[in-house]
C-alpha cells in the first residue's frame, strides 16, 4: 500500500476521533470528566444519519447530530454541575444510556442506505498536486472542519478572554465565582458544547466514514477520544497530532485486515493508543509537568461555594 | 423563589438510606414503565416478562445469581479501594487478565490432577494475576501520582485486546476456528455447581462480602485505608503510609477482579474467550455505589443488576426490542443514582431576597 493511500485514510480515520476529543477537550478543561463520550458519539451517529434521511440532506444531519449531543450533554450537565452526581458514575452510565437509546432509535434504520453522504471539496489543481494532492486535499468537507476547529479552539482558549476564563474554570472555578461569573452555567455551556462534537464525530462514522447506521458502530472510539485528550496533555494541536496517530493506527490495522499477511497482530496495534496514553500520564504525573502541563486542577471536582 | 442544594452536615442513617434507595427504585421503575409505554408497548407486559425472566423461575434464578457474582466480587474490591478514595475503573481489565493466568494455569494442568487442587490453582492464578494488574496502576500511583482513574481505564482496554489475541491466536481452539475460544480447561479445573444451576462462585462472593465487613468492623488495614481516604493529612501524622494504602488498597481490587475473572473461565465458560465479560467490571462501579460500599447492599444490588440483565433477555422472548433494556438499565440507574445521591444534600427553598439596582 501506498503511504498516500495510508496518510489519507489515517486522516479520514482519525477525524471522528479528533472531533470527539475536541469536546472532551472542552469539558475537561472547564472542570467536568465525561466518560459519556462513547455514548454522546453513538447518539450523534443515529441521530445524524436519520435527520439526514428524513431531510435527504447531509448538512441537516450534521445539524441534528449537534443538536442531539448537546441535549445528551445537557441531561449529563443537569446531572452532574447541577445535582453534584459523581462525574464518573454518571458518566459510565451516560455510556450505557446512548448504546440503548441509540440501539433503540437506530432500529429501523439499518440496511436503510445512505440518502447523502458529506461531500468532498472540490480543490481544483490542489488535487493534482503530487503527494499533497491524494493526502491532504481529496478530504471531505468535515476533515477540513475539524482541522478548522482544532484551529479555532487552540486560539480561543489561548487568546481570547472568554478561553482565560474557561482554563480558569476548570484550575479554580472559585476564581471565576469570584469574578461574579456564574460557574455552573458555563460549565453548562462547554459540556454541551463538548457533547456536541462528540455528536458531530458520530455522525462522521455514520454520514461519511461508512456511511450507514450500524449498531454500536464506534467500537470504542469514544474512549479513544478521552484516551487521546490526556494523550494530548488538553492541548488542541496536540489533539490534532494525536488523532492523527491513532488515526494512522486504526488505517494500517483495518489495511492489514484486508491485505493480510500482518508484519504485526491487529490486537498489538490497537494497544499502541491506549499503552502512548499510558506513557504520556506517567509523564505528567510528577508536578512539576502537571503544572508546565495545564492539567486541569479541578477536574473531576463539582463546584460548591460553601466548600471552597 | 430560588432552589438550592445544601451539603448535609451528618451522613443519612441506614434506615433513611434505605429509604431512599428504595424510592430510588420505585421512582426507576415508574419511568422504566413510562419508557416502554412511549415506545408503544404494553408496560405491564414487560415489566412481568422482566420479572420472570430475572427471578421467575428456578433456573432463571440461578442464572441470575451466577451472572452476580463477578459483578458483586468486582463491587466489593472497587468499594475497597474507595474506602482509601481510589478509583479503580479497570476492574473489566482486572478481570480479563485473571481470566487469561486461570486459562493459562487450567490447560497447563495435568487431566489426572485432583479437582480441588486443580480448581484451587485456577483462582489463585486468577487472583494473583488480577493484582500484577491491578499493580500497573497501583505502583505509579504511589510513588509518582499518576491519576488511577484513567490509568486503569487505560489498562483495561490493554488487557482486553491481549486477551482478543491470544483466543484467535496462539491459544485459540481449532475445534472451534470460528469462534474466539480457547481450548477448554480439564474437567478437574471447572468450579461446580452448590445448588441447583448456582455455581460455588457463590459462596465465594458471600465469604469475600463477609471478609469486606470484617475488615471495616475490625481489621486496621481497613481503618487505615478510611483514614487516608478521608483525612489525607491526618493519616500521615498518624504513621500510616500513603504508599502502602495506595498499593494495598489498589492490589486488593484487582485482586478481587482478577478472581471473578478466574471463577467466570473455572465456573461457566470452562474456557477463555472474547467477550468474556459484558462489561461486569463497569457494571461493578454503578453497583458500589448505588450501594454506598456497604457489603450486604453490594450482594443484593449485583443481584438485582444481574436481574435486570438477564430480564433483558426475556423482554426480547416477549417481543420488545433488546436495545430498551438497556435503556431501562440507564434510566433505573440513573434514577436510582439521583436519588441515592442526593442523600448527601437537602433541597432548600428561598424566596429571593431583592436586591435591587
Amino acid at each position: 500500500m501506498s503511504i498516500e493511500l495510508l496518510l489519507a485514510a489515517a486522516l479520514v480515520s482519525g477525524t471522528p476521533i479528533l472531533l470527539a476529543a475536541l469536546g472532551e477537550l472542552l469539558s475537561e478543561r472547564a472542570g467536568v470528566l465525561n466518560l459519556g463520550v462513547e455514548g454522546t458519539m453513538l447518539i450523534g451517529a443515529v441521530s445524524g444519519f436519520a435527520a439526514a434521511s428524513i431531510a435527504a440532506s447531509v448538512w441537516i444531519g450534521v445539524l441534528g447530530a449537534l443538536l442531539a449531543g448537546a441535549l445528551f450533554g445537557l441531561a449529563f450537565a443537569a446531572l452532574v454541575v447541577s445535582l453534584r452526581l459523581n462525574q464518573i458514575v454518571t458518566g459510565l452510565a451516560f455510556t450505557i444510556l446512548g448504546t440503548g437509546l441509540s440501539a433503540f432509535i437506530g432500529k429501523p434504520l439499518i440496511g436503510v442506505p445512505p440518502s447523502a453522504t458529506v461531500p468532498r471539496l472540490d480543490l481544483g489543481p490542489l488535487a493534482d498536486l503530487p503527494f499533497f494532492g491524494p493526502v491532504l486535499f481529496r478530504q471531505d468537507a468535515l476533515v477540513y472542519a475539524a482541522i478548522g476547529l482544532t484551529a479555532l479552539i487552540a486560539f480561543y482558549i489561548r487568546r481570547t478572554r472568554p478561553g482565560l476564563i474557561l482554563q480558569a474554570l476548570g484550575e479554580s472555578p472559585d476564581v471565576v465565582d469570584a469574578l461574579g461569573l456564574p460557574v455552573a452555567a458555563l460549565r453548562y455551556l462547554y459540556v454541551m458544547a463538548g457533547s456536541a462534537l462528540a455528536g458531530l464525530g458520530g455522525a462522521y462514522l455514520s454520514l461519511a466514514f461508512t456511511p450507514a447506521w450500524i449498531e454500536n458502530m464506534t467500537a470504542g472510539r469514544g474512549w479513544i477520544a478521552i484516551a487521546l485528550v490526556i494523550f494530548a496533555t488538553w492541548r488542541p494541536w496536540w489533539v490534532l497530532a494525536g488523532a492523527l496517530l491513532f488515526g494512522t493506527v486504526d488505517a494500517l490495522r483495518f489495511r492489514m485486515q484486508v491485505g493480510g499477511d500482518p508484519i504485526v497482530d491487529p490486537h498489538f496495534l490497537n494497544m499502541l493508543p491506549y499503552l502512548a496514553t499510558l506513557a504520556v500520564l506517567a509523564l505528567v504525573s510528577r508536578s512539576v509537568m502537571r503544572r508546565r502541563l495545564g492539567v486541569p486542577a479541578a477536574l473531576g471536582i463539582a463546584y460548591d461555594r460553601e466548600h471552597r | 423563589m430560588l432552589l438550592r442544594l445544601e451539603p448535609r452536615l451528618s451522613d443519612p442513617s441506614a434506615a433513611e438510606w434505605a429509604a431512599r434507595t428504595a424510592l430510588g427504585l420505585i421512582l426507576a421503575l415508574l419511568l422504566a414503565a413510562l419508557v416502554i409505554a412511549l415506545a408503544g408497548y404494553d408496560a405491564l407486559t414487560a415489566l412481568a416478562a422482566l420479572w420472570r425472566g430475572a427471578f421467575g423461575s428456578l433456573r432463571a434464578v440461578a442464572a441470575t445469581v451466577n451472572k452476580a457474582v463477578p459483578i458483586g466480587l468486582c463491587a466489593i474490591g472497587i468499594a475497597l479501594a474507595y474506602r482509601a478514595r481510589l478509583w479503580n475503573i479497570g476492574a473489566e481489565g482486572q478481570l480479563y487478565f485473571g481470566a487469561f493466568a486461570a486459562t493459562g494455569v487450567g490447560l497447563a494442568l495435568p487431566e489426572t490432577a485432583p479437582a480441588p487442587l486443580a480448581v484451587s490453582a485456577v483462582l489463585l492464578a486468577g487472583t494473583i494475576a488480577g493484582a500484577a494488574w491491578a499493580m500497573l496502576a497501583a505502583l505509579p500511583r504511589a510513588y509518582l501520582g499518576m491519576n488511577e482513574i484513567l490509568s486503569t481505564l487505560m489498562l483495561t482496554y490493554v488487557a482486553i485486546l491481549w486477551v482478543g489475541y491470544l483466543v484467535v491466536g496462539p491459544w485459540a481452539d481449532p475445534l472451534t476456528f470460528t469462534f474466539p475460544y480457547s481450548e477448554p480447561i480439564p474437567a478437574a479445573a471447572r468450579l461446580g455447581p452448590v445448588a441447583g444451576g448456582i455455581h460455588g462462585g457463590v459462596l465465594v462472593l458471600a465469604a469475600v462480602a463477609l471478609l469486606l465487613a470484617a475488615v471495616d468492623r475490625g481489621l486496621r488495614w481497613g481503618y487505615e485505608l478510611r483514614v487516608a481516604g478521608d483525612a489525607p493529612r491526618a493519616a500521615i501524622y498518624g504513621g500510616i503510609s500513603p504508599v502502602g494504602t495506595v498499593l494495598t488498597g489498589l492490589l486488593a481490587a484487582g485482586a478481587l477482579a482478577g478472581l471473578a475473572g478466574a471463577i467466570e473461565v473455572s465456573a461457566s465458560t470452562g474456557r477463555l474467550q472474547a467477550g468474556l465479560s459484558p462489561g461486569y467490571g463497569f457494571m461493578a462501579i454503578l453497583v458500589a455505589w448505588l450501594a454506598a460500599g456497604s457489603p450486604l447492599g453490594i450482594v443484593m444490588a449485583s443481584i438485582l443488576y444481574a436481574g435486570l440483565q438477564n430480564g433483558g433477555f426475556a423482554l426480547q422472548v416477549a417481543g420488545i426490542p433488546p436495545a430498551i433494556t438497556v435503556v431501562l438499565q440507564a434510566v433505573l440507574l440513573l434514577a436510582a443514582l439521583a436519588v441515592v445521591g442526593l442523600g448527601h444534600y437537602r433541597i432548600r427553598l428561598f424566596r429571593q431576597i431583592g436586591v435591587t439596582g
